[in-house]
């Protein structure tokens, strides 16, 4: 991904995360979690990018999966209904909250350490 | 903190702990004959020691006692602040290790502000960050002394002021001769003590509550946000928690610090791996003893707690057999520890180091070590001294150091190390903007001048304003008057 791309991203989210805040002053609440989650995942999407550089096209993409599996998870926990006393459960946890800890914790903890060290030859430390 | 039946096996577990600590330090003081071994290991760590190291600094004695007492106050609100890991294990590599560590071999920096004054041809960027690291360690240590006297009270029953300054004996007896090599052995140490005792004790919290299917029934009868995915403080706060703790995570100056001390770059490969194991280990007792906790409160087999920071006591006291509670006493004096010899190495840096350079002023390897053993010893004395002030006081002065080096060190490290278009005004701006609004909106919420809505922190605040600012006036003052430099390439 070029800088510039990466860059405005990152400004982007930077602007939605204060949008986010400011609304949240203004008490008009509603809307300022999805500006955050939005803006949150912008901003690392844009640091992720920035440190693989336009070199490593490979472990851009799993930057770029990484962050849309956290968003995702972000998106399921605000859009899927509150948990109700006795409803059902997923791995010992109400659903929204087995979904959410596994699309933003579990599988980017497990995919993004393995693909640094899988592309670390060929685009970390390639050219030394 | 609830009180340690004082016997002899938490006696004997306690003493072994602190004699194993003096004792690498004692090793490593023989070892350490530079400034560049005091506060780089000599740049000769190796992989393993490398990532456990990095995990047992990461964590300070809140992932064990505050961190616990938060999830059972606030349910998996408080999730959102180890959550991030699942990014930042991998991006603390992608983003800064790679690049600080052939910087630390092209140009032999002691330390994170010398690549700050290197990125931006800049003195004063180099001693503007110098000083709020500076400001943020003393708080910070200051702290975790307290945090570090608490446990010791708890482990020996003697009176809190002895506490505190036989704790910060032991510190001094590795940190101020050993400096970071000492650090660096001690930690590898006390992270294995770490992630073994969480592990252990998470194994109880799961059976104390009968399985996890069992506690969020038991949990959801009477809170049944608490096990939702916002906790029961909802989205607003879990996503400030996640934002603060995922993008702070690229400016915390005693993990960037340990990037130099690799002894290879090609070391980082398995870093992200092995970072995240170790993590993940030495957080199971985060999470399983917050919600056991509160699952054996609410089905009446614990009474409520006093304070929200009693969780890991009481349930140690009542739970864990007699030697597995003196290892995680053991294990939260470790996790203390480990921590603040980093801020001491860091903070003598840049009282050693970076000051004298931003005025000016060259000083030899020698007196660098010298000044540098001297100024261990002044922090570790204020630390002390501060921890024995009102509460309240130590918990304002600890409370911002986070947001702190997140909204100093943010824009100008990770952002300029990467991206071609900061400028030194940006850097210098960002810095400035960064330190004046924590130490005022910090002060004011002490002070109870000024109140935030929910969701809203003052980390967060400024952090998104010093990254604003970075860009902004980096975008204002393209026009090549700045020298850039970058490491993008």
């Amino acid at each position: 991904m070029s800088e510039r791309f990466s860059i405005s991203l990152l400004s982007v989210g930077a602007l939605l995360v204060a949008l986010a805040y400011g609304l949240t002053f203004a008490s008009a609440a509603s809307i300022a979690p999805w500006l955050l989650a939005i803006g949150a995942t912008l901003v690392l999407t844009g640091f992720g990018l920035l440190g693989a550089g336009e070199r490593a096209p490979r472990l851009s993409a799993f930057v770029l999966l990484a962050c849309a599996l956290t968003f995702i998870g972000f998106a399921a926990a605000l859009l899927l209904k509150p948990h109700v006393v006795g409803g059902p459960l997923l791995l010992g946890l109400p659903r929204a909250t087995a979904l959410m800890l596994l699309l933003t914790g579990a599988v980017p903890l497990v995919m993004l350490p393995i693909a640094y060290a899988a592309l670390f030859k060929r685009e970390v430390h390639g050219d030394d | 903190m609830t009180e340690v039946a004082v016997s002899p096996v938490v006696i004997g577990v306690g003493v072994a702990y602190f004699a194993i600590c003096a004792l690498i330090g004692l090793w490593a003081a023989r070892r350490t004959r530079t400034a560049e071994d005091f506060f780089l290991a000599g740049r000769s760590v190796g992989l393993l020691p490398f990532a456990i190291a990095a995990m047992a600094t990461t964590l300070s004695g809140f992932s064990f006692i505050g961190g616990p007492g938060l999830i059972y106050s606030i349910g998996l609100t408080a999730v959102f602040i180890i959550l991030p890991a699942a990014l930042t294990n991998t991006y603390g590599a992608i983003v800064l290790g790679a690049r600080m560590r052939r910087l630390a071999a092209t140009h032999g920096f002691l330390t994170v502000p010398d690549a700050i004054g290197w990125r931006y041809d800049s003195r004063a960027a180099q001693g503007l960050s110098a000083v709020a690291i500076l400001v943020g360690v003393i708080g910070y240590i200051g702290t975790n002394v307290l945090a570090l006297g608490l446990v010791v009270r708890a482990l020996f029953g003697v009176e809190l002021e002895l506490a505190l300054w036989l704790g910060a004996a032991v510190l001094l007896a590795y940190s101020a001769g050993g400096g970071i090599l000492a650090g660096i052995w001690v930690d590898v140490f006390q992270g294995l003590l770490m992630a073994v005792a969480s592990a252990i004790v998470f194994v109880y919290a799961l059976d104390s509550g009968s399985g996890l299917t069992a506690i969020t029934r038991a949990i959801e009868a009477v809170d049944p946000a608490f096990m939702g995915p916002w906790g029961s403080r909802g989205a607003m706060v879990a996503l400030s928690f996640f934002f603060v703790f995922a993008v702070g995570s690229l400016g915390q100056p005693h993990i960037a610090h340990k990037y130099y001390m690799l002894r290879d770059v090609k070391r980082l490969r398995w870093y992200p791996v092995l970072m995240t194991i170790a993590m993940i280990l030495a957080q199971l007792l985060f999470v399983g003893v917050g919600i056991a906790v509160k699952s054996l409160v609410v089905t009446g087999e614990l009474a409520a707690l006093a304070t929200p920071d009693d969780a890991t006591p009481t349930f140690l006291l009542r739970f864990v057999p007699t030697f597995v509670s003196a290892l995680v006493f053991a294990g939260v004096a470790a996790a203390i520890m480990s921590t603040v010899n980093s801020f001491l190495n860091i903070g003598a840096a840049a009282l050693t180091h970076d000051i004298p350079k931003a005025l000016g002023k060259r000083i030899n390897s020698g007196t660098q070590l010298r000044n540098g053993r001297l100024w261990t010893v002044v922090l570790a004395v204020a630390g002390t001294v501060i921890a024995q002030l009102s509460g309240t006081l130590v918990a304002f002065l600890g409370i911002f150091g986070y947001g702190l080096f997140a909204c100093t060190l943010v824009p100008a490290l990770a952002i300029g190390l990467t991206w071609k278009g900061g400028t030194r005004r940006a850097a210098l701006a960002s810095i400035a903007t960064g330190l004046t609004l924590t130490l005022a909106l910090e002060t004011a919420a002490y002070l109870k001048l000024m109140s935030l809505p929910t969701g809203v922190t003052v980390s967060g605040l400024t952090l998104v304003t010093s990254i604003l600012v970075y860009v902004g006036v980096s975008r204002w003052t393209e026009d090549g008057s700045d020298k850039e430099k970058t490491t993008a390439e």
